[in-house]
């Protein structure tokens, strides 16, 4: 399936109560059609997960994994992907933006996953706010309708992507982006200007699931580069690689549309909010605070 | 401005020897790996699958990029490190973590979490700065001029010695003596006697004279005739490490003690948190027979420490200690806080100057004056003493019945009566002084079946105003005691340990020991209510912010008899001990059988039993476990250098004590994964001694690059990264499962491979020290290195029997199950990149045994040992419990003299002033115009070498910074990223002098916060590398360029002071051998 | 050959030299040595290539003005309008077209344009603007002045899209409040026009081969009115614009101004665009002296200058604020920071391509027949027109 259009898809769940229900008939549907329903490539043969004595504690990465694992099992209109990221639990540790370096092969100079921080308070009353940032996969994207190729554009299960084999890297849209979520890749490498370029480097990168080898021309090279979900892991039954590595349990991530899956018990939280609100992109990524 | 200036592609050639043949030889066709990824398509439509996502590209290893040792599940694609992952299995990566049974196939998606650090990893190990081949010295020591050489030639210089430096000017005659000469002594019988007479002398039990006699062919081999305590020429071999685990422990002693049979083997606690170790050691001596000295003694103390479980803790106080930064670790500890205290389980308030990330997260941060914790643990405990809010039914427990009785697993004494000797406490009251009768036992050797009479003189607490004697560990006469006793029993005055605290609590009233804190006596109040307000769930959890200092040991004394107070000891939430498997084998067990007979079942490879050890003897460079007044150094107070009675592993000893030759010179000195130069504080003294060929003739250094102190040696043998290699890396206090984390090879070896003793391995430690071996003859190695028949010759030949061992478990039931079918396929094929000098599965069943192969199999699969979440907690107790008595007053201790004063040291927690120097002298660099404290602390991305090399980390933070807060700043006129240099007493010219003619002032970025106490200046660990493949070095005729970005930021370990009394190194801890970090005063000036 | 070409041409010759050292530097290294980023994503390059079209619209206001509406006044000054619109043109294009991430996907531009995308509607209105433009030389050659008028009227209506398309390509950005404004497309075009007029201007002083006749004089009169009526307008609608957003408080507004006026490059706009494009000019124009055709000349290149100068303080300032305080911070590199400064292959090119547009406008003038001797070509194309007639 080929997604041209540059609009989110109408099933994209407004988050206001009444779209939670709406999107709960969704999920249920989607729930008895798993058995049936045609199978995203990762879900096939795919081991169970582990199972957790029920008197423990509860494993929360492995509940997400199930809550990702159901929704690859229904159609892709059918998933509304979201995050949830838990400020009072982050403790600033870039653990999350490395894991996405590395997960991502990316390159100097681009970042889908920085944590911005700040002090607040005066001495002694000094306290430290972290906030990672990835991409807000928007409702309402800025950055898509000005791509003037169409090489960006949002997936029906809310995820904006950015097509490198289409991407002429003019990086209009990261000029559009509010959250400075997009960033270009020049065709750099890390050990550039030290004796050896190393192995790891020129390794080839899954995203969107296919193998992007590196050698500082092909693209990615010379596109501009985000924040997709981990697609590819997405699409292997995994958790996005920021998530599984929270050091703090901070970051959750789900399918919206299941009412059943831990995002969606977040985004009901009292304590939500999204940032720059005002500017009507609608993040699908939400703060706890 | 923004430039770009870097080449990009200047591929330098330099041999085969910087950064490694290893991509090619590590890579298989990208086929396997990529099973199905066709030409791309469609993007929504993923070509083929996601290889890492296959059990047959995962291994389970053990991160090592700081000592938190996190079970990583590292992802390999076309033989190479794709991915670092948390290892599921773990407890420090997954909470809860996922059943040791789950079967690998099913764990191969799911990921546990990691730190930055260790998905980093990957550019410690391919790091274009990696050696690869043997360096040797072609210019002056600390010159960075070097050729590459041939390891066989390297290990026949090291170890046959002679002309070795005739290219290199100055050094045309210079002969260096090789191991062969210093394993003067060879033979271990000889080398027994010989002990055995030594300490005779050394006790005055003997004459000189009559040792001279009676030895008069040994005498050549000995350091020193005239004192024969300091032990044969062989001491004269000195190892030391930095950071060392299972495994390669096992064979480094083995080479140096039982093979050199030098007993200078030394590590780095010292510099780490030394008296933390110490502490938790003389808390925990036990009153018990030694099969040495064939009495009851005060022994058994182990070297370890205590932290608080995070995962069931209602409060933690966290005292210079920072779990979400650094600590063990930023994974394990700070999920289970961060998680924790947003759900309202846990509160947390953090005393530290500085507002770490820690106290982010805290209820309350008290920003504490450095080397205050002690008044302030005193301040707690006066208030909790004066409201009785302690756990006062515990504290009575005099014995292991009565804290039974209580279900308790732990007792303390702090109602045992303590002797006032001269208005001092000393020794403990026995039975025998008031006329009660002492026991007869008995003890038979469990070897030899040879029963040795002995005799214990009980111990006695007061109750209800009489006296009763006990043995602290019967369990069928349980006793309490009366908790605070001041009196007289047959005319000797006596006071119970509490006591004595007491006293020493009430000396100060709170407002005055929160003066001395530097804190409010509100926050003591209200700590120590919250603090009291939890049961045992609350705990006062200390780390480097309170042990290193100069009264380090009396502070960590201070908090860890707070949580005494409380009684917190083995329980959930409260105090917890590391448990660990045991790899190393010799545990037995009595089996009964069905027909009621016993035998005993053992675990299968002893591998620490050595056929013709030596077994050394003498005094250590570092004069540790020895008093002073007990050798025949003693030559009155203060002694030339401090002597550590209570301590091991005084790293800021090892290099100024050969430099001062005291006790003696050494020859030759291994430098293995540490970096002293770098890492203490004052680091620098190091250098003058390194760089001296007269002092110290030989260096040879076992590092992954040229660090900062191996740039100083005379040889450097790569070694293998952890990625590359094995060990067993034991656990953490605050870890409250029974684990044995097991780091393996999961790529191939990027240094070059060897042959030593006929067998193909990468150069490593271990082709080093087997190399060696073999050139020496050394027992303990070779083709019977295991006993007859059973060869030491290869690495796989010890630690494969240490995975049996951990496979067989330490029980007759104790044996893991065997490897399905279906894991032994993905063993197999997951290894299938790994060369056959890494990994033979021929060989390694081989060494395993048939039998236990597939246990091994079961537990490589999941890299390590770890009990299941369940096991983690009995009830309301911890499962691996200490489960003894616990110290509050050491009577050990206060019959131990400070060697540079003669007065005892203090048996019960005391408060001592800090900064002082080794002669107990109050410093006041105050006075002298430095008029800030200078401390030092962890950035959660950086570690202290390897991340300089991890570019990826230095994203996150480029250059590190000089901590000011705004107030301070504006009063000096500073502001926010002025570069501003560092000057100290010891250090006025704020500069790092590397002896070979350069040098680099202390400069670096200023960061004006409101997050650290005025007064304070703080800097982060890591930073301002000047070698570490941050600097130029040359190698065979051809420059290789440093690298500006490894080397950016402050390291400013070299203004920390230098000890005005012993002058070559820094402060120190003379109770718990602690090198002092924040005991600093300096002055800091626009650069 | 003029004597002013005489002088230049080896001038830009060597200029473009440096253009080629850059071109290689960018074909071989890609894109390693360019300072822009991601948080700054456009640079030099960029501001050059709006300014350069901003330049090619003014200039062809001047032909519009004869062509379309007969003002005979500029009957000179068109001429050297149309191929100053088309060098221009060029060369901005050239600019962005390297500074496409994948040079070798350009054409998706046209292939896979985007109807929502500004940018994509941009591509084609300069293609066809550049074939009215080719269209326009011809018609020149030939002396069609139907066609020209034709031409004149859709060139202009292409002007003004672009020129207003231009302010709008920011203009619509939610995402960089400096920008964010419906000013700025009007504020575009009036500033395209006044710096394309000028530099048109400066050119007619430079390449004068015509006596100082009176037609030459009414030119000269109708020049300096347009370029002060056009001042001051752009004085209005910047004051208009600044004020406006000002107002407003945006911090991050605020900040951009605050930069702008007072950051590191606080000379671009006080000395560049302030005094030697604003006010210089304007006293220039409206003294006595302003008469003279040198003094024309001189104000309309400093008009010229001080407006690349503007374009650049528009661009980068925008980009200068960061999404976040402290993102810089976050993660460190030099292209995730928002200060600026073009590298020297940036300015190699920068320089190398308006050299060779400023080449092939000369080369054009002095070889193109109906340009160099326009004079005598008109003469010579209406007797030829007769004769065939
Ligand atoms: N300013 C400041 N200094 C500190 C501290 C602080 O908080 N602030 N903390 C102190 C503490 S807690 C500690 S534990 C010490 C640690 O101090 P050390 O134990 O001396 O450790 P490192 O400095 O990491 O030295 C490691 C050396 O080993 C090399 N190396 C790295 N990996 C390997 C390997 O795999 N094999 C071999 N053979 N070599 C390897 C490195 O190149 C380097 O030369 O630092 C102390 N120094
Ligand atoms: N990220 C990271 N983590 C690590 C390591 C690493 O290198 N990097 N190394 C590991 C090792 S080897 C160790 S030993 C542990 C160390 O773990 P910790 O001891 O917890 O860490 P440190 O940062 O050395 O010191 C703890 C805190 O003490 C504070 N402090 C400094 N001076 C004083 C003082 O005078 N008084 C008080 N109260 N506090 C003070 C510092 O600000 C810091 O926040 O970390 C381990 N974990
Ligand atoms: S955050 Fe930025 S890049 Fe991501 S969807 Fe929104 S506008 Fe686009
Ligand atoms: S950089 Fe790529 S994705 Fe972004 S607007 Fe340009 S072509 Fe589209
Ligand atoms: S979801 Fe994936 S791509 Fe996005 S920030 Fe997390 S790790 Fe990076
Ligand atoms: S990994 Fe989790 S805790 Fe760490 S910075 Fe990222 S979101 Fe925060
Ligand atoms: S805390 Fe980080 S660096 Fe330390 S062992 Fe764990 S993963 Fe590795
Ligand atoms: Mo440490």
């Amino acid at each position: 399936m080929k997604v041209s259009d540059t609009e989110s898809s109408p099933a994209v769940p407004s988050l206001s109560r009444r779209g939670f229900l709406q999107s709960a008939t969704a999920i249920a549907a989607g729930i008895a059609a798993t058995a049936a329903a045609p199978t995203s490539a990762g879900a096939a043969g795919r081991a169970a997960l582990p199972t957790m004595p029920a008197d423990g504690p509860q494993n929360l990465l492995l509940r997400m994994q199930g809550d990702v694992q159901r929704a690859m099992g229904k159609p892709i209109a059918e998933r509304r992907w979201a995050m949830a990221i838990d400020l009072r639990k982050c403790i600033g540790c870039s653990a999350c933006t490395i894991a996405c370096v590395a997960e991502n092969k990316l390159p100097p100079g681009v970042v889908y996953r920085p944590v911005i921080e700040e002090e607040v308070g005066e001495y002694p009353h000094v306290s430290r706010k972290f906030i990672p940032r990835p991409c807000m996969q928007c409702e309402n994207p800025p950055c898509v309708p000005v791509c003037p190729v169409k090489a960006t554009y949002a997936r029906p299960d809310g995820i904006v992507e950015i097509d490198y084999k289409a991407c002429i890297g003019c990086r209009y849209c990261i000029t559009a982006c509010p959250y400075g979520a997009r960033t270009a890749d020049f065709g750099e490498f890390y050990t550039d200007g030290t004796p050896k370029r190393e192995a790891y480097e020129t390794q080839p990168s899954h995203e969107y699931g296919q193998p992007w080898t590196r050698d500082g021309k092909r693209s990615p090279a010379g596109n501009a580069r985000k924040c997709h979900f981990c697609v590819h892991r997405l699409e292997a039954g995994m958790l996005p690689a920021c998530v599984t590595t929270c050091v703090g349990y901070a970051t959750f991530f789900g399918d919206m549309n299941d009412p059943e899956s831990l995002i969606h018990e977040m985004a009901g939280k009292p304590n939500i909010m999204r940032l720059k609100e005002e500017l009507g992109t609608k993040p699908r990524v939400f703060y706890l605070t | 401005m923004t430039e770009h200036t870097e080449n990009r592609r200047t591929f330098i050639k330099t041999g085969a020897l910087l950064g490694g043949s290893a991509a090619a030889a590590s890579q298989v066709p990208g086929l396997l790996t990529r099973l199905g990824a066709a030409e791309a398509g469609g993007y929504l439509s993923p070509q083929g699958d996601y290889p890492l996502a296959r059990p047959e590209n995962v291994l389970y290893s053990v991160c090592q990029q700081c000592n938190t040792q996190c079970g990583i599940k590292v992802k390999i694609e076309d033989g190479v490190v794709a991915k670092i992952d948390g290892n599921p299995y773990s407890p420090w990566n997954m909470m809860p973590h996922v059943p040791y049974r789950t079967p690998i196939m099913q764990t191969a998606t799911v990921d546990g979490l990691l730190c930055p650090k260790g998905h980093a990893a990957i550019q410690t190990t391919y790091d274009p700065y990696r050696l690869v081949r043997v360096l040797k010295r072609a210019g002056k020591r600390g010159e960075n001029k070097w050729v590459s050489i041939a390891f066989d030639q390297a290990v026949t210089e090291i170890a046959e010695g002679g002309l070795l430096f005739k290219n290199v000017p100055g050094e045309e005659s210079r002969v260096v003596e090789g191991l062969k000469d210093l394993r003067a002594i060879r033979d271990p019988k000889v080398m027994k006697e010989l002990a055995g007479d030594a300490k005779k002398v050394a006790h005055k039990e003997m004459p000189l004279a009559e040792f001279r006699q009676k030895h008069a062919a040994q005498l050549r081999h000995l350091i020193d005739s005239s004192h024969p305590d300091m032990g044969p020429r062989n001491n004269q071999f000195v190892f030391m490490w930095g950071r060392l685990k299972g495994g390669r422990g096992e064979l480094i002693r083995r080479f140096t003690e039982a093979g050199m049979g030098s007993t200078n083997a030394h590590g780095h606690t010292t510099v780490c948190q030394g008296s933390l170790y110490f502490t938790g050691k003389a808390m925990s001596e036990q009153f018990v027979y030694d099969d040495k000295d064939k009495k009851m003694k005060w022994t058994k103390g182990s070297k370890f420490y205590w932290q608080g479980d995070q995962q069931s803790a209602e409060f933690m106080l966290f005292v210079g200690a920072s779990p979400l930064e650094g600590n063990y670790g930023p994974t394990n500890r700070a999920s289970r806080i961060a998680r924790r205290v947003a759900d309202g389980d846990l509160r947390i308030a953090v005393v530290d100057p500085r507002a770490s990330k820690t106290a982010a997260k805290a209820w309350k941060w008290v920003p504490i004056k450095p080397g205050g914790e002690g008044a302030m643990a005193f301040g707690m405990m006066r208030w909790i003493l004066e409201q009785q809010r302690y756990d006062a039914r515990y504290l009575a427990n005099a014995n292991k019945g009565a804290a039974k009785a209580d279900g308790e697993p732990t007792w303390c004494n702090a109602t045992w009566l303590v002797k006032i000797e001269k208005g001092q406490p000393g020794a403990f009251l026995r039975a025998s002084e008031i006329g009660l009768p002492k026991e007869q036992r008995t003890q038979r050797d469990k070897k030899t079946g040879e029963e040795t009479a002995y005799e214990f003189d009980p111990f006695v607490v007061m109750k209800d105003g009489r006296p009763v004697a006990f043995d602290p560990y019967s369990e069928k006469t349980p006793v309490e005691g009366d908790l605070l006793v001041t009196t007289e029993v047959n005319k000797v005055p006596v006071k119970s340990g509490l006591q004595i605290l007491w006293e020493q609590a009430s000396a100060k009233s709170v407002e005055e020991w929160a003066a001395l804190a530097g804190i409010k006596a509100a926050d003591i109040v209200e700590l120590a209510r919250e603090f009291t307000s939890h049961g045992k769930r609350a705990v006062a959890d200390i780390h480097r912010g309170v042990s290193q200092h100069t009264n380090g040991f009396y502070q960590v004394f201070a908090w860890y008899t707070l949580n005494l107070l409380i009684g917190n000891y083995d329980w959930k939430g409260g105090m917890a001990k590391a448990a660990t498997y045991d790899a190393a084998g010799g545990k037995t067990e009595k089996v009964k059988q069905a027909d009621g007979t016993e035998v005993e079942w053992a675990q299968p490879y002893p591998v620490n039993k050595i056929e013709g050890r030596l077994d050394p003897f003498g005094v250590s460079v570092i004069r540790h476990g020895d008093k002073y007044e007990d050798t025949t150094l003693f030559a009155g107070y203060p002694a030339k250098r401090p002597w550590f009675p209570l301590a091991s592993d005084i790293y800021q000893e090892i290099i100024p004590s050969i430099g001062d030759a005291y006790p003696y010179p050494a020859k030759a000195l291994f430098i293995y994964m540490g970096s002293p130069v770098y890492a203490l504080p004052a680091g620098h003294t190091n250098i003058e001694v390194l760089t001296d060929v007269k002092r110290l003739p030989l260096v040879v250094a076992n590092d992954i690059v040229i660090g900062e102190t191996s740039m100083y040696a005379d040889y450097i043998f790569p070694d293998l990264t952890n990625l590359e290699r094995w060990e067993f890396a034991g656990s953490h206090p605050n870890m409250v499962w029974k684990v044995q984390p097991v780091r393996q090879p999961v790529i191939a070896p990027i240094p070059e491979t060897v042959k030593v003793f006929g067998q193909e391995m990468p150069i490593s430690l271990e082709s080093m020290l087997l190399g060696l071996a073999e050139k020496l003859g050394l027992p303990g190695f070779g083709p019977n290195g295991f006993g007859a028949g059973k060869p030491y010759t290869h690495p796989d030949h010890l630690y494969l029997r240490m995975v049996a061992n951990l496979a067989a478990g330490e029980k007759s039931t104790g044996a893991l199950p065997d490897a399905s079918a279906e894991e032994m396929r993905i063993f197999l094929e997951s290894r299938r990149h790994l060369p056959k000098a890494v990994f033979d599965p021929e060989r390694w069943k081989q060494v395993a045994g048939a039998s236990l192969w597939p246990k091994v199999v079961y537990l490589l699969n999941r890299g390590g040992r770890f009990d299941d979440f369940a096991k983690g907690y009995d009830g309301d107790l911890l499962k691996n419990k200490y489960g003894t008595l616990v110290n509050l007053y050491q009577e050990k201790t206060a019959k131990t003299k400070n060697s540079m004063t003669g007065k005892p040291f203090s048996g019960v927690a005391t408060h001592l002033p800090s900064p002082a120097d080794a002669l107990g002298r109050s410093l006041d660099d105050e006075r002298a115009g430095f008029d800030l404290r200078l401390i030092t602390y962890r950035e959660i991305m950086h570690t202290k070498s390897r991340t300089a090399a991890n570019y990826w980390l230095l994203a996150l933070l480029p250059e590190n910074s000089l901590l000011m807060n705004r107030k301070d700043a504006d009063r000096r006129g500073l502001k926010d990223g002025d570069r501003v240099r560092v000057f100290s007493a010891s250090n006025p010219d704020g500069a790092w002098d590397f002896k070979n003619g350069k040098s680099r002032p202390i400069v670096g970025r200023l960061k004006v916060v409101q997050g650290i106490r005025p007064g304070v200046v703080a800097y982060s660990l890591g930073h301002g590398h000047w070698a570490y493949g941050a600097g130029d070095v040359v190698i065979d005729g051809q420059t290789v360029k440093g690298d500006a970005r490894r080397g950016a930021g402050i390291h400013a370990n070299a203004a920390l002071r230098v000890d005005p009394v012993i002058k070559n190194t820094t402060l120190s801890d003379l109770t718990g051998g602690s090198a002092v970090f924040y005991d600093t005063q300096v002055k800091v000036a626009r650069a | 050959m003029l004597k002013a070409s005489k002088l230049l041409i080896p001038l830009l010759v060597v200029a473009m030299g440096f253009g080629v050292v850059g071109l290689w530097d960018r074909l071989a290294y890609g894109k390693a040595h360019l300072a822009f980023g991601s948080y700054v994503p456009w640079g030099l390059w960029v501001g050059l290539y709006i300014y350069l079209v901003g330049v090619s619209g003014g200039a062809f206001l001047l032909a519009f003005l004869h062509h379309g509406l007969g003002i005979a006044a500029l009957r000179r000054v068109a001429r050297y309008a149309v191929p100053v619109a088309l060098a221009s043109l060029g060369a901005g294009l050239t600019l962005v077209l390297l500074d496409l991430g994948q040079m070798g996907r350009f054409w998706y531009l046209f292939v896979r344009s985007s109807p929502s995308s500004l940018l994509a509607w941009m591509v084609w209105v300069y293609t066809i603007y550049s074939l009215v433009l080719l269209a326009m030389l011809v018609a020149m050659a030939r002396e069609n002045r139907a066609a020209l008028k034709w031409l004149a009227f859709a060139g202009f209506a292409l002007v003004v899209t672009f020129g207003g398309g231009e302010g709008a390509l920011f203009g619509v950005l939610g995402s960089k409040p400096f920008w964010n404004s419906g000013i700025l497309p009007v504020r575009f075009l009036f500033s395209a026009f006044l710096s394309g007029a000028a530099l048109v201007t400066f050119a007619m002083v430079l390449f004068r081969r015509w006596p100082a006749d009176a037609e030459a004089e009414a030119a000269g009169v109708f020049l300096r009115r347009l370029l002060l009526a056009l001042l001051a307008l752009n004085i209005v609608l910047e004051f208009a614009e600044i004020s406006v957003t000002l107002y407003t408080g945006l911090p991050a507004v605020v900040e951009a101004y605050r930069l702008v006026m007072f950051g590191p490059y606080w000379w671009v706009f006080w000395v560049v665009q302030l005094a030697l494009g604003l006010v210089v000019p304007v006293l220039l124009l409206a003294s006595p002296a302003g008469a003279r055709p040198a003094v024309i000349g001189l104000a309309g290149l400093l008009i010229a200058i001080g407006y690349a100068g503007s374009k650049q303080n528009l661009v980068l300032p925008g980009l200068a604020i960061p999404e976040f305080r402290t993102l810089p911070e976050a993660f460190v590199h030099a292209r995730l920071t928002v200060t600026y400064f073009p590298s020297a292959t940036e300015w190699y090119l920068a320089v190398g391509i308006v050299a060779a547009a400023a080449l092939a406008f000369v080369v054009a003038i002095e070889v193109l027949p109906f340009l160099k001797n326009h004079e005598e070509w008109g003469a010579a194309k209406r007797a030829s027109r007769r004769l065939a007639a």
